[in-house]
């Protein structure tokens, strides 16, 4: 494995590879640092991109796009108290006043470190583990993969959205839309009324670049933010040794708790970030310094969210379960570049799982690298006009959803899902729940369907084993939970 | 917050939609065929049928938590609040409402552009379809002055190589040809 991994290593630091690696990477920190854009957004417009390439490259291209767009987010977050992503809402509470002090420097460059530590440190946990857990994951028979991938729609509906039954309608939209054209196993054609271009079914591409593209591109013409210049400017006092030195516990506490909420689906980056700011605060012998322009408070937060990273390839790599709208385009680009997530991954493609590593530490040190030297020019982003990027991006989504199946079929698709995923966010429907369910639900069925042909019809065995029979307890505990919401809502007067 | 929520119109909309593609989802198995390969084997609109009935119910709660939202003990009043909250904040989404339909002729004309370019996209190729889109739909989010006329047309030519060169070039994609590239 080593080897492989320091070949790949190598082969990404061949000039040409270098070079779009970094330019992916830095297009996946501009939508990251923009606010409204997104980590998912920039994923969805560089996956078909990449179709006509070498598997490898491919891989190493979106991982690059993966890991800029989650840590893209500290740039707005430091200078315009905007987090760019939900994953730097805690850095606003820090990084924001130190900025404010003149010390915008030091903000910034805390926080670039910071998120290094936090990719580097999760990158050796998921080395360390994922080998255990796929051989655990080898074991696992269609009963459990049923109940797994049924348990982490309902997660994400349980933790990600505020509002269970939209939640809920949300994941079922996500499965129905994965249902249409021709079923797993048997391949009879459902829902697609005669019409060839849609009994091959939804394609992800289409879907993903309509839901968190297209969507993205008709809010932000419908309601503009524009950066203000004079916040932009960077100056002031650098990041020191000693402060890295005195915050290398909180690195490690911060690492450990990105990781762990990482490997739950749905809340992710989002959560860790202010999970580990409280952490961080509780432990300080002087928490009120929290909040007034402490670095303790930026290495929490930056640590945390992309030590996240780490923690969501955990079970997207051994279990081929994603966990959030950026992974779940992950995976499916990983499927369509011929590299099948789940427990085998490990036995049949080494050098591909390799090469996820290798990228995911080359792109993590060449984005310090490039976000350090660029630490005074990269804010100036924030300046580009909505009315500059808007026309660009949209143009960028019709070709990607053209060029992923040279189909204009395709295209209209992504039209389409563009206005649905603008309506259901307006209308409060998280997408999350939907793109989970349409990932998630092919799995789901075809492991439903052999585990029911394995026990001859029998459902007792989806209770009578083991493993099955606790995640199937924990889905109806958290649809309980969930359902118990809506009886408390409806419960007649008096 | 006191006194009776309103009546929530957009959700109510929207129980509806759900439910007719839910009526919908549970008729089609009976429009065709049910093949089983062995014994077990649920086939292949078990699942369909299973959305369908949770679709149904879903939302009939949705649709009942618009009609009767109104609260009445306080751990319910505090529930709604919340859901509220989450979904929408009454003054916010007026405010954001107004901005909106100032915005919308932008997003229409942007939207009519889009089609346009999707549609000559292949006849007229890459190249001839793309700069005139990105100038057009720059200007139409701009104000309109000779500078920023400048400015976009720059851009869009200037993008429009770029982007053509590289996903040629080095990404290797076959981008539609039109009749002069």
């Amino acid at each position: 494995m080593l080897d492989m991994f320091l070949a790949n290593v190598f082969w990404l630091l061949t000039p040409t590879v270098l070079l779009f690696v970094v330019l992916a990477t830095l297009f996946g920190l501009i939508l990251g640092a923009l606010p409204g854009m997104s980590a998912t957004m920039a994923i969805a417009i560089i996956l078909p991109l990449t179709f006509a390439l070498e598997t490898k490259f491919g891989i190493a291209l979106l991982i690059g796009v993966y890991i800029g767009g989650v840590t893209g987010g500290l740039v707005s977050a430091t200078l315009l108290r905007i987090p760019g992503t939900p994953s730097s809402i805690a850095t606003t509470f820090d990084a924001y006043p130190l900025a404010q002090k003149g010390f915008a420097q030091k903000a910034l460059g805390t926080a670039m470190v910071a998120s290094a530590f936090g990719g580097l440190i999760s990158l050796a946990v998921l080395v360390t583990f994922a080998p255990s857990i796929s051989a655990f994951a080898v074991k696992l028979g269609p009963h459990e993969y049923a109940m797994l991938s049924l348990g982490a729609i309902v997660l994400v509906v349980f933790l990600s959205s505020g509002d269970y039954i939209k939640g809920l309608i949300s994941a079922i939209l996500g499965m129905t839309i994965a249902s249409v054209g021709f079923a797993p196993i048997d391949g009879t054609a459902r829902l697609s009324f005669g019409v060839i271009d849609i009994m091959a079914g939804v394609s992800l591409v289409p879907l993903m670049v309509g839901l968190f593209g297209a969507s993205q591109v008709i809010s932000g013409i419908l309601a503009p933010a524009e950066a203000t210049k004079s916040k932009l400017e960077v100056s002031g006092q650098g990041v020191t040794l000693s402060e890295v030195r005195n915050n290398l516990g909180n690195i490690l506490r911060s690492s450990a708790i990105g990781v762990g909420i990482g490997i739950l689906p749905g809340i992710g980056g989002s959560a860790s970030n202010l999970l580990s700011y409280g952490a961080a605060k509780q432990s300080a012998k002087d928490p009120e310094a929290f909040g007034t322009g402490d670095v303790r408070g930026i290495y929490a937060s930056e640590t945390a969210n992309n030590a996240s990273v780490g923690g969501a390839l955990l079970p997207l790599i051994t279990l081929g379960i994603p966990g959030d709208g950026a992974t779940a385009i992950l995976i499916g680009g990983f499927t369509i570049h011929g590299l099948q997530p789940g427990p085998l991954l490990f036995q049949e493609q080494p050098d591909l799982m390799s090469m996820i590593y290798a990228a995911f530490a080359i792109t993590t040190i060449a984005l310090l690298v490039l976000q350090l030297g660029t630490i005074r020019l990269f804010p100036k982003v924030l300046l580009i006009p909505a009315r500059i990027l808007n026309p660009l991006l949209l143009m960028l989504m019709v070709v990607g959803a053209y060029i992923s199946d040279n189909r204009v079929f395709d295209v209209w698709m992504m039209l389409s899902f563009g206005v649905l995923g603008y309506l259901l966010e307006r209308f409060g429907y998280s997408l999350a729940p939907l793109i989970l369910g349409f990932i998630l639900g092919p799995i789901f069925e075809a492991s439903f369907r052999r585990a029911m042909m394995f026990s001859e019809g029998n459902l007792v065995d989806f209770v009578s084993r083991p493993l099955s029979a606790v995640l199937l307890g924990l889905v109806l505990v958290m649809l309980f939970v969930s359902l118990g919401g809506i009886k408390r809502i409806m419960r007649p007067r008096g | 917050m006191t006194g009776a929520r309103r009546f929530n119109m957009a959700d109510a909309i929207a129980a509806g939609l759900f439910a007719a593609l839910a009526v919908f989802m549970l008729v089609q198995p009976f429009l065709g065929r049910e093949p089983r390969l062995s014994t077990g084997d649920p086939g292949p609109w078990l699942l369909p049928i299973a959305f369908g009935v949770g679709l149904l119910v879903l939302s009939g709660a949705l649709m009942l938590r618009a009609l009767k939202p109104n609260p009445i003990s306080p751990e319910t009043r505090e529930a709604v609040e919340r859901l509220k909250a989450v979904g929408e904040d009454d003054w916010l989404s007026e405010s954001m409402a107004h901005g909106e339909r100032r915005a919308l002729p932008r997003l229409l004309a942007v939207s009519a552009l889009c089609i346009v370019y999707v549609l000559t996209f292949q006849h007229l190729g890459f190249y001839l379809a793309t700069a005139p889109f990105l100038f057009l739909a720059t200007m139409a989010l701009s104000e309109r002055t000779a500078r920023n006329a400048i400015i976009a047309a720059i851009i869009a030519i200037l993008t429009t190589a770029v982007v053509g060169l590289v996903l040629t070039t080095f990404l290797e994609v076959s981008l539609p040809r039109g009749l002069l590239f």
